[in-house]
């Protein structure tokens, strides 16, 4: 039931998840954080089952920390696409477990600058911060993936992928991918009948992760019948 | 399940990695000795999930209204005490507030014997804890050993429904824990919860009259407020209504009453009320003021 989504821009991605912990009828909570960060650029949102969903973002999120700190490297959003899946389908050969995934990540390129610890404050300084190349990737329960511009999990893929095949368009801007969030975020919230008032949304880039306020912008409201013919023109309409 | 053997098959408890002194197993799993154990357990018994229609023998369900908040004082735990068989009230005075150990409490909603074994297994493993670590567990910590354990049993029929309460070196905590293997923490923005089928009432009256800075008098009457509807709506809560209240030294018992009392005292708050009201309304404006205030 859980609903999260995301979109690939010029430089960044964004990807938001609502906030609801449900159990049969009761909403328990309205402050609920689906989204887990794995590093300094990447996060996953995860949707499924509260026990799946956190047992298995903890694993990987040590794991790669613990691969960070072994190596000393940073894999790239591909590389660590991969290993999410690879973990998913074994653990999924173990146990039943439905975990839907979407991986945002931006790569940056390793600079001069990073290399040459000298001067690398200076350089940094200096020069402007490498775009790095964002990336999302949709990965299902079954360990299905892909490599997508946008994606979304749950029943509000069924909302969101027709708005999206419709307005999303590569290299979009941080204010056109905000503004396509929203809409996205308005139709869920208009549309599917679960009680999802609240979806937190986080900006992956370059510079990292950070949360961003989305403007949803009011939808027709569907609990309100439309209102019937101007009485006075069918009135009209009766005497003639 | 009378005749039961250990199987060394697969299962999830395989990659259970928790010291035999536990009580969590390692490696093995009791289960009924047949042919198909989750076959046997789903054919015999059910938790109300997703199929409450099946042909069970048993059925559990969480008949019960429990419910804890977290506020200004600490946390209060409020607590009906009716455990039904079916139609049948089988006690009217059950313990359903577990004192784990003298600063952990947990509530009990489901099977009364899973919650007081698991909950009590759950005190052997902090008290393990504390030996081995020289100071107290956390109730994040705590709470995550009972969500680990109920994870591992996940499908084998267990029916727990508990919240974990107590105060540890960040304050006061309040997690919900159940058979799912959900465990959730209960922050500023969502301070409580409530559990069993008397739960959607009791959240009414919390939802409406909750607020942080309660004074610990002012708490104490909203959870016997919430409990004393949460019994009046639903059949399978009732009986005794036993309030906890967790402060930094460890919990209190602050209160155990019968809900009938609850309902006779509200009934004559009001009725005061009431009279208080239609007096003052043809005295002075100064005794209308003061009425409206207290």
């Amino acid at each position: 039931m859980d609903s999260v989504f995301g979109i690939v821009g010029d430089g960044f991605v964004l990807v938001a998840a609502d906030r609801a912990a449900l159990r049969q009828p009761l909403v328990f909570k309205h402050d609920e954080d689906k989204v887990v960060r794995l590093d300094d650029t990447k996060i996953v949102a995860a949707a499924g089952e509260n026990c799946d969903r956190v047992a298995f973002t903890e694993l990987i999120v040590r794991n790669i920390a613990l691969d960070k700190f072994r190596s000393k490297l940073s894999r790239s959003c591909k590389a660590t696409a991969h290993y999410i899946r690879g973990e998913l389908a074994t653990a999924l050969r173990k146990a039943p477990m439905s975990v839907n995934l979407l991986l945002a990540g931006v790569d940056v390129p390793a600079t001069e600058a990073s290399t040459d610890s000298k001067d690398s404050a200076e350089a940094g300084k200096a020069a402007p911060a490498p775009a790095g190349e964002p990336s999302l990737y949709w990965i299902d329960y079954m360990g299905t993936m892909a490599k997508v511009g946008f994606g979304a999990h749950g029943y509000c893929a069924y909302f969101t992928n027709g708005l999206l095949d419709r307005y999303w368009k590569a290299g979009m801007s941080e204010e056109e991918g905000k503004a396509l969030m929203g809409r996205c975020i308005g139709e869920t919230r208009a549309r599917f009948m679960l009680n999802q008032p609240n979806f937190i949304c986080y900006m992956v880039t370059a510079a990292g992760v950070s949360t961003v306020d989305i403007d949803v912008p009011v939808m027709p409201d569907v609990s309100v019948a439309p209102a019937p013919a101007a009485p006075a023109a069918a009135a009209a309409a009766a005497t003639a | 399940m009378l005749a039961c053997r250990a199987l060394t098959g697969s299962g999830p408890a395989e990659a259970s990695t928790a010291g035999r002194l536990t009580g969590v197993p390692t490696g093995t799993f009791t289960l009924p000795s047949t042919a198909d154990p989750a076959a046997f357990a789903s054919h015999h018994f059910n938790v109300y999930t997703g199929d409450a229609d099946g042909e069970h023998r048993m059925k559990f369900a969480k008949g019960t209204t429990t419910l804890a908040f977290k506020f200004k004082g600490g946390v209060l735990v409020a607590v009906d005490s009716r455990s039904t068989q079916g139609p049948y009230i089988a006690s009217g005075s059950v313990k359903k507030v577990i004192e784990i150990n003298p600063y952990l409490l947990g509530t009990m909603a489901g099977g009364a014997a899973d919650c007081a074994f698991w909950e009590r297994n759950l005190g052997v493993q902090c008290r393990l804890h504390e030996l081995r670590n020289r100071e107290r567990i956390s109730v994040a910590a705590a709470s995550k050993l009972l969500a680990n354990t109920l994870a591992q049993y996940r499908g084998y029929g267990l029916s727990v429904g508990t919240m974990i309460t107590g105060w540890d070196k960040t304050g006061p905590q309040l997690y919900y824990v159940d058979n799912d293997g959900m465990r959730l923490h209960a922050k500023d923005t969502s301070p409580f919860f409530s559990v069993g089928s008397g739960s959607t009432f009791a959240y009414g009256v919390l939802d409406s009259a909750y607020r942080h800075d309660m004074t610990d008098e002012e708490a104490v009457a909203l959870g016997k407020r919430a409990i004393y509807h949460a019994t009046h709506r639903d059949a399978y809560s009732g009986g005794i209504n036993n309030i906890y209240l967790v402060k930094e030294d460890g919990w209190v018992k602050v209160f155990s009453g019968d809900v009938k009392d609850l309902r006779d005292a509200f009934d004559a708050e009001e009725a005061a009320a009431a009279a208080e009201g239609s007096s003052s309304s043809s005295s002075s404006g100064a005794a209308a003021a003061a009425a409206s205030t207290a």
